[in-house]
C-alpha cells in the first residue's frame, strides 16, 4: 500500500476510496481484504453480518483493479457495499433474516443489486436485519445486532446490520429497506446517515416485500455525499417493477453542493416534538439555528393528521404482511418469534380498518400538500429518544420512559404512508454518549434537495465523523 | 375494541393457528396497545360523499403528481 496505512482504510468514505483508487494510493483488493478482516473482528461484538461474501468480493475487487489500470473504471468501481439480507443476490444465500427462506439462493439479483454491480460496486456482506424487515430486536435465528455505541443496546431496525456495519466502518455504504422507518431508525441510533427515497424512486424488485404499498429501498452511509453517489446508480425506473416511477432522476452527486437560494424549511408546530428527550430537542434546535445561520428561512407548518400516522402505518403494514405471508402461515413455528407475533396480530386487522387507514393516507397527503405549498422541506427529529437497552427496551423521553415501539416509528411512519422521501443524519451525542439525529422530509422526488441540505449540515458540523468507541478498542 | 384471550384463541384457531401461551399473551398485549389508536382511527370523521373518498391508486397518483408538476421540475425555493 503506497498512499495510506491499512489502519486508515476504514476511515475512508466511498467517495474517498474512489479518489484513493484513482490516485493509486490503494487498491480495491487491499481495501476489501482490510475491511473484511476488520468486519470479522467487529462482528464478534455487533453481529452485523449474516453471510460474509469476502471470497466473491475479492474476485470482483480484482476486476475493479484491472479497470483502474486500464482507465475503464465505473462510478462505484471497487467500492465495498453491504446489503440487507432481504435483498436478493444471485448465487448468494438470501435469508430474509429468517428460517422460512433461510436456504434460498436466488437465481438473479434484485434490480438495485444488478445496478450496483454494473457500476463496479463490490458486494462484501449480506447484513443482518430484523426478520423479514420487521421482527424483534433479538432475531431468533441470527441473534441480536448490537449497537456499536453500547453493545447492551439495540441498533433499532429493521436494517440493523446495515446501521451497525456502516457505523463500525466495515463498509462505507450498506443498502437497507424502509417500510416504517427501517433505514432512518438504525441510522439515527447508530450515528450514520440514511435515505428513505420516495416510494417508487429506487426499484424494490428482488427485495423481499413487507408491505407493498409502503416498501422502499435505499442507502445508509456516513455522509450525504456517499448517499448521492449511490443514488445516482440505483435510482430510476425499472420496467419489471410495477411500483417503480418513470419520472426522471436527479444528478444527485454533481448537484449536491449547489443548494438553491431562498430555501424555506418547515418546522412542525404540533405533535412531532411533543414527545422528545430534552437533549434530542436541544440538538434539533441547534440544527434549526444552523440552517438559519446559513440563510435558510424557518417556517412553522401544521400537519393535523400526523398523530394518526402510527396507527395508519401499523394497520396498513399488518394487513399487507398478513396477506404476503398467508402462503406460509401454517409454518408459524419456523418463523422468528417476533415476526410470528406480528403475523398473528395481522389476523386481527379487519378490512374496515385497512380501508379506513387507506382513506386517511390521502388526508395526510393533503396535509403535506398544504405544507409543501409553503416550504421546500420539513425538519423533524430523527427519533424522539436514544437507542434502548435490550433488557426492557424502554426509551427515555425525559420525564418518563416508554416502550420503544411507542416511539420507534413516531417520526418516520408518515413518510411511508405518504410516500415522501426522508433523510436521517447524525446531530451529535447525548450526555450518555449515544447518537441522536435529525430528519429532513421532502416533496415526492425531492431527494436532491434533501441531500443538498444534508451536505450543507455535514460541511458545517462533524457529527457524521464521530466514531463509536468499539472501533477504537476492539477492531483490528 | 379489545378481545378476550379466549376470543383471540378462537379467532386464531379459526385461521388454523394454534397459539401457545406466550403467543397469546403477545397478541393480547399488542392488540391492547393498538386499541387506543384503532379507536381514534375509527372515530376520524370521514365523509359519505367527499374529498376523502378516493381510489387506492390515488395515493400513488399524488406522489407521481409531484414528478410532473412540482417535483424535480420545480426549482426549490419557488414555494409561495
Amino acid at each position: 500500500m503506497t498512499g495510506f496505512a491499512s489502519d486508515e482504510v476504514h476511515t475512508r468514505t466511498a467517495a474517498g476510496l474512489i479518489d484513493a483508487y484513482g490516485s493509486g494510493a490503494t487498491t480495491p483488493t487491499e481495501v476489501v481484504s482490510v475491511l473484511s478482516e476488520r468486519a470479522r473482528g467487529v462482528n464478534e461484538l455487533v453481529n452485523a453480518v449474516i453471510t460474509d461474501c469476502t471470497a466473491s468480493a475479492l474476485e470482483s475487487a480484482a476486476e475493479s483493479e484491472l479497470r483502474y489500470e486500464r482507465g475503464t473504471q465505473r462510478p462505484l468501481e471497487g467500492v465495498p457495499i453491504g446489503l440487507k439480507d432481504t435483498i436478493a443476490t444471485a448465487g448468494i444465500r438470501t435469508t430474509g433474516a429468517d428460517a422460512i427462506y433461510g436456504d434460498w439462493i436466488p437465481d438473479e439479483d434484485a434490480t438495485l443489486v444488478q445496478r450496483l454491480k454494473d457500476a463496479g460496486a463490490v458486494i462484501v456482506a449480506k447484513n443482518s436485519a430484523f426478520s423479514f424487515a420487521l421482527g424483534h430486536e433479538v432475531n431468533t435465528h441470527h441473534g441480536a445486532t448490537r449497537n456499536p455505541w453500547d453493545t447492551d443496546r439495540t441498533t433499532g431496525g429493521s436494517s440493523s446490520g446495515s446501521g451497525a456495519a456502516v457505523a463500525t466502518r466495515q463498509v462505507p455504504v450498506s443498502i437497507g429497506s424502509d417500510t416504517g422507518g427501517s433505514i432512518r431508525l438504525p441510522a439515527t441510533w447508530c450515528g450514520v446517515s440514511g435515505l428513505k427515497p420516495t416510494f417508487g424512486r429506487v426499484p424494490t424488485r428482488g427485495a423481499m416485500p413487507l408491505a407493498w404499498s409502503m416498501d422502499t429501498t435505499g442507502p445508509l452511509a456516513r455522509t450525504a455525499e456517499d448517499i448521492a453517489l449511490v443514488m445516482d446508480v440505483i435510482a430510476g425506473w425499472d420496467p419489471l417493477d410495477s411500483t417503480s416511477s418513470r419520472s426522471t432522476t436527479g444528478s444527485y452527486l454533481s448537484e449536491i453542493g449547489k443548494l438553491p437560494s431562498g430555501i424555506r424549511l418547515g418546522v412542525s408546530v404540533d405533535w412531532y416534538n411533543e414527545i422528545c428527550h430534552p437533549e434530542v430537542q436541544a440538538a434539533f434546535d441547534d440544527a434549526i439555528q444552523f440552517m438559519e445561520n446559513n440563510g435558510i428561512e424557518i417556517v412553522p407548518v401544521s400537519l393535523p393528521h400526523a398523530p394518526m400516522s402510527q396507527t395508519v402505518g401499523w394497520v396498513t403494514l399488518l394487513a399487507e404482511l398478513g396477506s404476503l405471508h398467508e402462503i406460509t402461515i401454517d409454518r408459524l413455528a419456523d418463523y422468528d418469534v417476533g415476526f410470528a407475533e406480528y403475523l398473528i396480530n395481522s389476523q386481527f386487522i379487519g378490512s374496515g380498518d385497512y380501508l379506513r387507514a387507506q382513506r386517511l393516507r390521502t388526508l395526510l397527503q393533503d396535509d403535506y400538500t398544504k405544507a409543501f405549498d409553503r416550504v421546500d422541506a420539513i425538519l423533524v427529529p430523527g427519533n424522539a429518544s436514544f437507542a434502548p437497552r435490550f433488557d426492557g427496551m424502554m426509551c427515555d423521553i425525559g420525564e418518563r420512559e416508554v416502550f420503544w415501539l411507542e416511539i420507534a416509528a413516531r417520526t418516520t411512519y408518515s413518510a411511508n404512508i405518504t410516500g415522501i422521501p426522508g433523510l436521517a443524519i447524525p446531530a451529535g451525542l447525548g450526555s450518555n454518549g449515544l447518537p441522536l439525529g435529525i430528519q429532513i422530509l421532502g416533496r415526492p422526488f425531492g431527494e436532491q434537495l434533501l441531500l443538498q441540505l444534508g451536505h450543507l449540515f455535514q460541511t458545517g458540523t462533524n457529527h457524521h465523523e464521530l466514531q463509536p468507541p468499539i472501533t477504537c478498542s476492539k477492531a483490528p | 375494541m379489545t378481545y378476550s384471550q379466549q376470543t383471540i384463541r378462537e379467532i386464531a384457531e379459526d385461521r388454523g393457528l394454534q397459539l401457545d401461551d406466550a403467543q397469546l399473551t403477545g397478541v393480547d398485549g399488542f392488540l391492547r396497545a393498538l386499541s387506543d389508536g384503532l379507536s381514534e382511527l375509527r372515530a376520524q370523521p370521514l365523509a359519505f360523499i367527499g374529498s376523502d373518498i378516493r381510489l387506492p391508486t390515488d395515493v400513488l397518483a399524488w406522489i407521481e403528481g409531484y414528478a410532473t408538476s412540482s417535483g424535480e421540475s420545480e426549482e426549490p425555493g419557488d414555494a409561495s
